[in-house]
């Protein structure tokens, strides 16, 4: 049913293209060969080697752009994943710092828990886009500063931990902490679960269901939708909900699989790249998985080549920027 | 005084063809004869090709074919100035002046173009815009008048360039009741001094008084030219539709709300006033009610108010005043006139014609089998031509997509069908079917309303119908107001 468009294979120009052109030309500020870096990037983010840190890095990436490809389809703008990342990740230490002994059942009710705290952050600007007009593109991109600085003010003040150097929490306690499956990576089960559950998971809904469907119809504007008898204004804040429960489990999965605890930069730009990912998700839902590991992919490299080369620290800032610039704008457009 | 005499006509317009751009034929084939001296009311419908005649003549637009006589003489008007300069003004539907400059400097680029003098221009139409009623100060900026102050403007620059004729579109559109009837006085007086009028107006009732002859158009063609005189007692409204529809009212007349017993009351309008986007009303202070197995018809011959009336009954619009009673669990369902109202027209028609079910019903898989089995049912009894039910809706004609959606909507069991502009884009087979779809949903037990600006739709359906006008509701007979008493119908 999702039928090729332009658009498409515009987006798919953006999101393969987009971080390619960037680090060229950032190479070429820096005296740096583009083709070397190119090369680094490529093989920090696709030999054998890297693939399971790529995948690592694609599964926020996935997991949240899971939950942008649903609302983007009802053309709600969430842009604020970033945001509901962060705080879906500081959700999940302080609970799981309260729960632990508890084992799996500790794993499920704080990752539930982060994702309920993204979704109620999301729910605000949805709340002000339903309820009061206001545009969900800056109130969102706004909510992450909002985040970041809230988050900055907990890990700095209530939450610290005492015995830390860093403004970060306590480590939690080992049975919450969700172990690496192979030797010698850090592939946990979150890694391997979410590619297997939300690749379909997409497709389906997307494609397939009756949701993509109402979706569609909301997206096509408050006037349409009150003909097939939606409430637009009920849906636009299901919809930024549940785009913010995906985020906030995203976060989850990075304090409970990876870091043991929350701290500022938890979220390495993924709610972010998981924008362009979503707009060509939404289009073909069948993409949404090789992107995600493409831009996972890309990020682990442009960390190995700035090993390497002397490339500025901020190229995937520059990466990420670039990627929302060019793919929302195209997406917004009738 | 310089005008033709009664026997030879002023102004000849010989085999007019228009043909747009897009390839739509607004005239094809139209004379018409304009007398000095006389007030020529042009009506038909939407669409006609009134306002399209009007242009040709006044040198706004170029026929694609046939040719304008003037006292015999054969001219070809390039542009609105040399109409001007043989005599011929027009006052253009809403307004052709210019919105950056003042009231005396637009007089004076007409009498330029004209060839007369601005100052004493100026001084006459003061004189007309005083006679309608209006203060005018030549200074002021076009863009400070309000829209009935600029119609007026426009309407006495006209009057008093135009030495032959003066050629006007809906010049009271705008205007208040009482500056429309000053305005028909001045008319008359104007016509008196040899000038020719032609005039299209949508208000039936205003135009009845005044016109020395009616010609009726409808879609591109000329169906008579009567002269009031030979209406002998008759009223125009009656002579109006008389010609509008050939086959008369008798013909189509089909008595179905006798067939089934008056069924419940499925809706009742009390007291309400309905406003459209820019805040007119459309409908005002109006009752009507509705029963099952009954359809009533409402006809606004201009269009206006066929939206806004089906949108507030439906539910998607809000009502300035007054309320709207349906019974809880009443199962309306609506066709507007355009299709993209009442789908997503980049979907796959399945999937139009599943939407209500696919958008009622919970978060599920894609049921295809009852997706195909839907579609095929509806297509079969829309007799649509749909190539593929994969492909999307906007693939198909505009006629064919109207039909999956009129009947999708008539066919869902609605207790309430609204019906908005029932014939739009279709041929005369589709209207016929359409009409058809209508008599049966009423007579499986639902109430119809019918809202349009054609006037043939409530004879071809065979039904009750009632012209709106100036937001209010007549009867077509007597031309009384209804409705205006709760409860009155």
């Amino acid at each position: 049913m999702p039928a090729r468009s332009p658009r498409l294979v515009t987006g798919l120009l953006i999101v393969v293209l987009a971080p390619l052109l960037a680090i060229s030309i950032l190479s070429l500020f820096s005296g740096v060969n583009a083709v070397e870096t190119i090369y680094w990037v490529f093989w920090g983010g696709f030999s054998p080697t890297q693939i399971p840190e790529t995948m690592l890095r694609a599964t926020p990436i996935l997991i949240t752009s899971f939950g942008l490809s649903l609302a983007y389809l009802a053309r709600i703008w969430n842009i604020g994943s970033e945001g509901q990342i962060l705080l879906g990740a500081i959700a999940t230490a302080w609970i799981g710092l309260h729960l632990g002994g508890l084992g799996v059942i500790g794993v499920i009710v704080s990752t539930i828990f982060g994702g309920l705290c993204g979704a109620l952050w999301a729910s605000i600007p949805g709340l002000l886009r339903a309820y009061r007009g206001a545009n969900e593109v800056f109130s969102t991109l706004m909510m992450n500063y909002l985040a970041l600085y809230l988050a900055s003010y907990l890990l700095q003040g209530p939450l610290r931990s005492p015995t830390s150097l860093f403004p970060e929490t306590a480590t939690l306690s080992r049975d919450l902490w969700v172990e690496p499956l192979i030797p010698g990576t850090r592939v946990n089960a979150f890694v391997l679960l979410s590619p297997a559950l939300i690749a379909p998971a997409t497709y389906i809904l997307v494609a397939r269901s009756t949701l993509g469907i109402k979706l569609r119809v909301i997206g096509e504007g408050a006037e349409k939708a009150r003909y097939f008898g939606i409430d637009a204004g009920k849906a636009i804040v299901a919809t930024m909900f549940l785009s913010g429960f995906l985020a906030g489990i995203a976060g989850s999965t990075e304090v409970l699989g990876i870091h043991h605890r929350a701290l500022p930069s938890i979220s390495q730009g993924y709610g972010y790249l998981a924008i362009p990912v979503a707009v060509i998700a939404s289009l073909e839902p069948r993409l949404i998985l090789p992107l995600s590991i493409y831009l996972g992919g890309v990020v682990n490299g442009v960390e190995v080549a700035q090993m390497n080369l002397s490339i500025p620290s901020g190229a995937s800032y520059i990466i990420q920027g670039i990627l929302l610039i060019a793919s929302l704008p195209m997406a917004m457009r009738r | 005084m310089e005008a033709g005499s009664r026997e030879e006509p002023l102004i000849v317009a010989k085999d007019i063809w228009k043909i747009y751009d897009g390839g739509y034929t607004a005239l094809s084939g139209v004379d018409l004869e304009i007398y000095g001296g006389e007030i020529h009311v042009l009506l038909g419908e939407n669409g006609a090709g009134k306002t399209t005649l009007l242009k040709i003549l006044s040198g706004a637009i170029r026929p694609s074919r046939g040719s304008i006589f003037i006292r015999g003489e054969r001219k070809i008007f390039r542009s609105p100035r040399d109409a001007l300069k043989q005599g011929i003004s027009m006052a253009y539907q809403g307004s052709s002046l210019v919105e950056g400059l003042t009231a005396g400097e637009n007089i004076s680029i007409v009498a330029r173009a004209a060839g007369i003098n601005g100052d004493e221009l100026g001084k006459r139409v003061m004189k007309t815009m005083e006679d309608l009623g209006y203060q005018l100060d030549l200074r002021s900026r076009v863009s400070s008048l309000s829209p009935g102050e600029k119609q007026a403007l426009e309407v006495s620059i006209a009057i008093n360039a135009g030495r032959l004729a003066v050629l006007m579109d809906e010049p009271t559109a705008l205007m208040s009741t009482a500056s429309s009837q000053l305005l028909m006085k001045l008319l008359r007086e104007h016509a008196d001094n040899g000038k020719a009028l032609v005039i299209t107006s949508h208000k039936i009732r205003e135009v009845a008084e005044i016109g020395d002859r009616y010609t009726i158009l409808k879609r591109g063609t000329r169906v008579a030219t009567v002269t009031r005189r030979s209406l002998d007692g008759g009223s125009v409204i009656d002579t109006l539709i008389k010609h509008m529809s050939p086959q008369g009212l008798e013909t189509y007349s089909l008595d179905i709300s006798g067939a089934i017993d008056p069924g419940e009351e499925i809706l009742y309008v009390d007291n309400a006033s309905i406003a459209d986007d820019r805040g007119i009303e459309v409908l005002r202070n109006t009752s009507f009610r509705l029963r099952r197995g009954e359809i009533l018809a409402i006809v606004s011959i201009d269009g206006r108010g066929v939206k806004e009336i089906c949108e507030a009954i439906y539910g998607l619009r809000r009502l300035r005043s007054g309320k709207i009673y349906v019974k809880p669990g009443t199962r309306i369902r609506y066709i507007p006139s355009e299709v993209s109202r009442a789908s997503i027209p980049e979907m796959p028609v399945a999937i139009n014609i599943s939407m209500r079910s696919i958008i009622g019903g919970r978060i599920s898989l894609l049921d295809l089998e009852e997706i195909v089995s839907s579609a095929n049912r509806i297509i079969e009894a829309s007799r649509a031509n749909v190539p593929s039910i994969w492909k999307p809706l906007k693939s198909l004609s505009g006629g064919n997509a109207r039909r999956v959606i009129a009947w999708r909507e008539a066919m869902d069991n609605p207790d309430l069908l609204i019906v908005e502009e029932p014939t739009a884009n279709l041929d005369i087979a589709s209207s016929q079917s359409i009409a058809m779809l209508i008599r049966s949903t009423a007579s499986r037990g639902a109430g119809v309303l019918v809202v349009t600006s054609e006037l043939e739709d409530p004879l071809r359906i065979g039904c009750k119908w009632l012209i709106l006008e100036d937001g209010t509701l007549l009867d077509p007979r007597s031309s009384k107001r209804v409705g205006t008493i709760p409860g009155a119908l």
